[in-house]
């Protein structure tokens, strides 16, 4: 499939099949669930480290109701498997289409990068954060790892910049550690 | 003697039943009726020896005893390590697998499906990787396999009616990520114990 088809697909699945509720509910639920955590470990990169966990639970889960919905296939390689993160994922659950760009030459790193975070919205981080490198959406890098090892793929996640650090766009990095093989361990037999 | 018992047998019949104008007009009566009544029962008779088995009375229990052949007998749910987290029967007439048995059939099933993937011809390139087993025929019944990308095999037996069941396994699974994924409190991989789960999928499977 081409990466026009992927947009239909996910344009399909956005209007279709899923419901929608109040984006101001949905940031500030994130916002404060931040901040908690914020107050709780005192410490940012122990927020960090909290935010992808969550999010790896969350993508476990996350990626059987994309499949389910959509009826989409096993991704023929790794490249497809970007596009699919992009205009299907972030499609359907936050209605934006972050860029695929700077591919490494090995064909297994490359940068979603999104203009338009939801997230963000009416959130200034104090300098502190900035300095200590807080990433307030690094739930995002935890779906995208958790939904990946579901599909048999080990990657590593994470924000190279963010809009809240004063960067012009959000960049988050993935990279193809490994593709386990499926089902049957290898030595088996 | 032939004529004069013509003569005698005319005239008693003369004497008895045309002479009144009553007794005439009864039997002809009578003798109407009891013509068309035995011409009924005969006609009818000769009807449904003809006809047997073809009527609706004869069909109406054939019928709805076909109706129950034409529905999903049972329907389990493997995850991706082969345990089996979800198995329900809706047919009491056939014989019930225990729950020992119906581990067995998972971890077995499960170990079946991955080699078919492998002897598929074509080798591993992972663009043409094959389904493994889709459906498998006995002589009474078709079950069908349907495996997500991520490994959860969904598994409904039916009669051999059912020729394609694609749609309503898919229909499961989206059941599945709705009822049961979305659950915070269900753990992966273990199985589903959703109210919420039974009563959605028995509805599913009685529509169809």
């Amino acid at each position: 499939m081409s990466a026009k088809q992927y947009k239909t697909v996910g344009e399909e699945a956005w209007k279709n099949n899923v419901e929608k509720v109040n984006a101001e509910l949905f940031i500030f639920t994130y916002g404060s669930l931040v901040v908690q955590l914020v107050k709780d470990y005192e410490d940012y990169t122990a927020v960090n480290k909290q935010l992808d966990k969550m999010g790896y639970n969350i993508g476990v889960r996350l990626i059987d109701d994309v499949l389910a919905r959509t009826g989409l296939e096993k991704c023929a390689d790794f490249h497809s498997t970007a596009e699919v993160i992009s205009k299907v994922g972030f499609k359907v659950f936050l209605n934006i289409t972050p860029s695929v760009q700077n591919w490494s030459s090995d064909g297994k790193e490359f940068s979603l990068i999104i203009d338009d975070n939801p997230l963000n919205d009416f959130c200034e981080l104090p300098p502190r954060a900035v300095q200590d490198g807080l990433w307030y959406s690094n739930v995002f890098c935890g779906v995208i790892r958790g939904a990946l090892e579901m599909m048999q793929m080990q990657t590593e996640v994470y924000f190279v910049r963010d809009v809240l650090h004063g960067a012009d766009v959000s960049e988050i990095r993935v990279k193809l550690v490994k593709v386990l093989d499926e089902e049957v361990p290898a030595n088996d037999e | 003697m032939v004529s004069s018992f013509a003569k005698s047998f005319g005239s008693v019949l003369y004497r008895n039943f045309f002479k009144k104008e009553s007794t005439y007009f009864t039997t002809v009566v009578l003798s109407g009726v009891a013509f068309s009544l035995t011409f009924n029962t005969m006609f009818e008779k000769y009807w449904n020896k003809k006809t047997a088995g073809l009527k609706w009375e004869d069909i109406k229990d054939r019928r709805s005893i076909k109706r129950q052949e034409e529905m999903i007998h049972s329907v389990f749910i493997i995850n991706r390590s082969g345990g089996l987290i979800y198995s329900k029967n809706y047919n009491t007439h056939i014989a019930q697998l225990s729950s020992n048995e119906a581990l067995i059939f998972a971890g077995t099933f499960h170990g079946i499906h991955a080699l078919a993937t492998r002897i598929a011809p074509g080798g591993r390139s992972t663009s043409a990787r094959d389904m493994g087993i889709q459906t498998i025929d006995t002589k009474n019944f078709r079950l069908h396999c349907f495996q997500t990308p991520t490994g959860i095999k969904f598994i409904a037996v039916t009669d051999l009616l059912h020729t394609k069941l694609t749609d309503v396994l898919n229909r499961i699974y989206e059941l599945y990520s709705d009822y049961a994924l979305k659950n915070p409190f269900y753990n992966l991989e273990m199985p589903v114990r959703s109210d919420m789960f039974d009563t959605k999928l028995l509805q599913l499977v009685q529509a169809h």
